[in-house]
């Protein structure tokens, strides 16, 4: 059972970051095109007031970025799931 | 979903940040606590799966995307209280290296991302378990309520900022609210099934993985 949940659960979390990063979008500058859009409805005109800090990363580039985020993210979740899972066998 | 740099009038960033100053000092004050520190492997279980989840951008209809919060695990496991610290080395690392959120509003995104999520789940997760519900499945149901409490926050946040010139601040809230619904909804539900798994998993491991809020 708990095998079952975990090759489950792995292939959850695997598929979302294999779909996340293939058909990821090409998001600028990590602003979302649809809070502008309703920003632009109210106020006229209406643009961004600053600028990201430092370079915008390109739509390739970030996703390669996020998919570096998520593994790492997966990389701490399974060292922390492999270290408590010794000090359990170790009780 | 954060809200991006510049959106937001400078006077509205000074706002949420100010509010989430007293939370911030609190939090780092919590990870000092032994209690805490003794348990750091499932400190990093928790810091893991905000990392991962706020990393999965889905793309949505609206050619735009938006992503999971990744906040229940770590409300779950050691309060709310904790997670400010957390979510904010999360949020400086997506604004200075992906250029999503942004510097200056990270105030309004770590109230919406680390104060007002966290307590909506813990409140969600608590009530689940008074009905008597199972921790896994309290886990994931506090997760969905949670991601929808974030996403309604920060649509607060720009309502607040650009109120309809006729409906005021409830029509503005009104228009962004429907805006990210057809993303934000599928994915709290997503969310709450994938954070449910991981609690399952967790509690197998750790004997030490009972909810701070269960006990």
């Amino acid at each position: 059972m708990k095998r079952t949940l975990l090759a489950l659960t792995a292939a959850l979390l695997a598929g979302v970051v294999l779909f996340a990063i293939r058909s990821g979008t090409a998001a600028r500058s990590g602003s979302d095109d649809r809070a502008m859009a309703v920003a632009a409805e109210m106020r006229a005109g209406k643009k961004l007031g600053r600028q990201p800090f430092g370079l915008t990363p390109n739509g390739f580039e970030e996703r390669l970025l996020f998919a570096l985020q998520a593994g790492s993210g997966v990389g701490i979740f399974c060292y922390a799931y492999l270290g408590l899972r010794r000090r359990r066998s170790e009780g | 979903m954060h809200i991006a740099e510049g959106f937001l009038p400078i006077t509205h960033c000074a706002f949420w940040t100010a509010c989430t100053l007293p939370s911030m000092r609190d939090s780092i004050r919590q990870l000092r606590r032994p209690e805490v520190r003794a348990r750091r492997l499932e400190l990093a279980a928790a810091g893991g799966t905000l990392l991962l989840l706020t990393a999965l951008k889905l793309p949505s209809v609206a050619g735009s995307s938006s992503h999971p919060t990744g906040i229940t695990l770590g409300t779950v496991l050691f309060g709310p209280r904790v997670m400010p610290a957390l979510v904010i080395s999360v949020l400086i690392l997506q604004a200075l290296l992906l250029a999503h959120g942004g510097i200056t509003t990270l105030g309004a995104n770590l109230f919406s991302l680390g104060i007002c999520g966290p307590f909506t789940a813990y409140l969600a997760f608590r009530t689940c378990r008074r009905f008597g519900l199972p921790a896994a499945i309290s886990a994931g149901v506090a997760a969905s309520t949670s991601s929808v409490a974030v996403y309604g926050a920060a649509a607060l946040q720009m309502a607040l900022a650009y109120p309809d010139p006729q409906t005021g601040i409830t029509g503005a809230l009104g228009k962004f609210l429907a805006v990210f619904a057809w993303t934000q909804i599928p994915i709290a539900l997503v969310e709450g099934a994938m954070t449910a798994a991981v609690y399952r998993l967790l509690e197998g491991v750790a004997f030490t993985a009972k909810s701070e809020v269960a006990r």
